[in-house]
């Protein structure tokens, strides 16, 4: 297993309390909104402390309550895809997609700022800002940051629910080569089950602050169906 | 016109400014992004001189910086002379007077400022510091400058606890608001009048920037 995660943590009246282990890959945190995906992944990038917990990322251990381990969130290699992206306004596409760069020189910078820019068809657009640039190709940027310094895992949070519908299974298909093509993987959080069907190796199955199931996604969605016509609603 | 008064206001005003933008900064960020006990009572604690008479403010100077004040040992081994009745204690009582203004308006630029622009930041591995020159104070500059802006104005108006704290002495503490009050009160009012156009126009300058800065003009 890739990504070991068990956490625990309440913020008000909401108890999370969660145990999986992602696979390679794109795995899904599938479920409805507000059974706290998000607080799952701000948990695995350090943004959040969990109450009590571990989260391993192959033989790293990046949180463990046990024994007070807390690598801050910059020492992770966990990169980011935020909801609205969170691009930085003032800072050309290149510019964003090189903010995680450094450490590497000048020259190694732009050509790895290039590289990305090519890999998400970008190319000619690295001088627009993010408000020159349409949903999905801030997407597109917010993905290319993330992945620029070489992250051992790369978390996204609702990547498509900004986005048209019919530029979706275009960003989808692509956001599935690019993983392939990196290797890198990947944890993805969703509440529309087409991303799960198009994208994801495996899923979690969220219920409200649990987990209800977890497995290779065929199997976990072939059940959801069987399920749905045993009991129909 | 004598511009000894209004040289040594530009001078402290600009003084008290910059020390105002060394403190007021990160303690605006800190009061806008950290949560610890005893926030409240900082937050009370900066807004008080805004709100007290600088009568008050200049005694409660006085007490602690003053000859018999706690900090007084501490200045005389540091600058071989007291603080009372010096340029630097006009400094002092200019930078009390106005950095709550710049800590309160770089505050509310630091709050409406997306916390997942840092939080970005962070997962790019960049350390606080550095998060800080190049994400939050350029998305956030509108407020800082507006609180630089309000500081500068606050500060080269200072009158009251600047009389207690630096005194009156032509030549070496008194500012041009203390040169006007001089002035009228020596019955000089030609005197009076000019210089306090001149201090209205640096103060309606330094405010007319600051609604540039508003509308967003980019110079």
């Amino acid at each position: 297993m890739i990504v070991d995660v068990a956490v625990e943590r309440t913020l008000g009246s909401f108890h999370l309390n969660v145990a999986f282990a992602a696979p390679a890959g794109i795995t899904a945190l599938f479920g409805p909104s507000g059974s706290g995906k998000t607080l799952t992944l701000r948990c695995i990038a350090g943004l959040l402390a969990p109450a009590r917990g571990r989260v391993a990322l192959g033989q790293r251990v990046l949180f463990d309550s046990s024994s007070g381990t807390d690598l801050a969130t910059r020492d992770r290699r966990i990169g980011y895809v935020f909801q609205h992206y969170a691009l930085f306004p003032h800072l050309s596409a290149a510019a964003n997609i090189g903010y995680g760069l450094h450490a590497l020189s000048t020259r190694d910078r732009a050509a790895r700022e290039k590289e990305l820019l090519e890999m998400v068809g970008l190319a000619d657009l690295a001088d627009r800002r993010p408000h020159e640039l349409s949903g999905g190709q801030q997407q597109r940027v917010a993905l290319a940051r993330s992945l620029a310094p070489r992250p051992d895992l790369v978390l996204l949070d609702e990547p498509f629910a900004a986005i048209d519908s019919f530029v979706r299974d275009r960003l989808r298909e692509q956001l599935r080569a690019i993983q392939v093509r990196t290797q890198v993987p990947m944890i993805l959080v969703t509440h529309d089950v087409a991303d799960v069907r198009s994208l994801a190796d495996s899923v979690v199955l969220y219920g409200h602050g649990v987990i209800e199931e977890v497995g290779p996604t065929n199997e976990v969605l072939a059940r959801r169906e069987v399920e749905r016509q045993a009991y129909p609603a | 016109m004598d511009l000894a008064p209004l040289g040594l206001s530009l001078r402290v005003a600009a003084l008290a400014t910059a020390l105002g933008i060394g403190v007021g900064v990160p303690l605006a960020w800190v009061l806008a992004r950290k949560s610890f006990p005893g926030r409240d009572v900082i937050s009370v604690l900066i807004v008080l001189p805004m709100v007290l008479p600088p009568t008050v403010l200049g005694y409660a100077l006085l007490v602690f910086l003053g000859r018999q004040g706690p900090v007084d040992p501490v200045i005389q081994a540091l600058f071989g002379e007291g603080l009372v009745f010096t340029p630097a204690a006009a400094v002092v009582a200019a930078f009390v007077a106005a950095t709550p203004f710049l800590v309160r308006a770089a505050q509310g630029g630091f709050e409406q400022l997306d916390v997942a622009y840092e939080e970005a930041a962070r997962t790019l591995g960049r350390r606080e510091f550095a998060i800080f020159l190049t994400v939050t104070a350029p998305l956030a500059w509108r407020g800082i400058a507006a609180g630089i802006a309000l500081c500068f104005a606050r500060a080269i108006g200072e009158f009251g606890a600047t009389l207690m704290l630096a005194g009156n002495i032509p030549g070496r503490t008194q500012t041009a608001s203390i040169a006007i009050y001089d002035a009228v009160q020596a019955g000089r009012l030609e005197q009076a009048t000019s210089m306090a156009l001149a201090l209205g126009a640096i103060a309606g300058a330094a405010l007319l920037l600051l609604a540039r800065v508003g509308r967003g003009a980019r110079w």
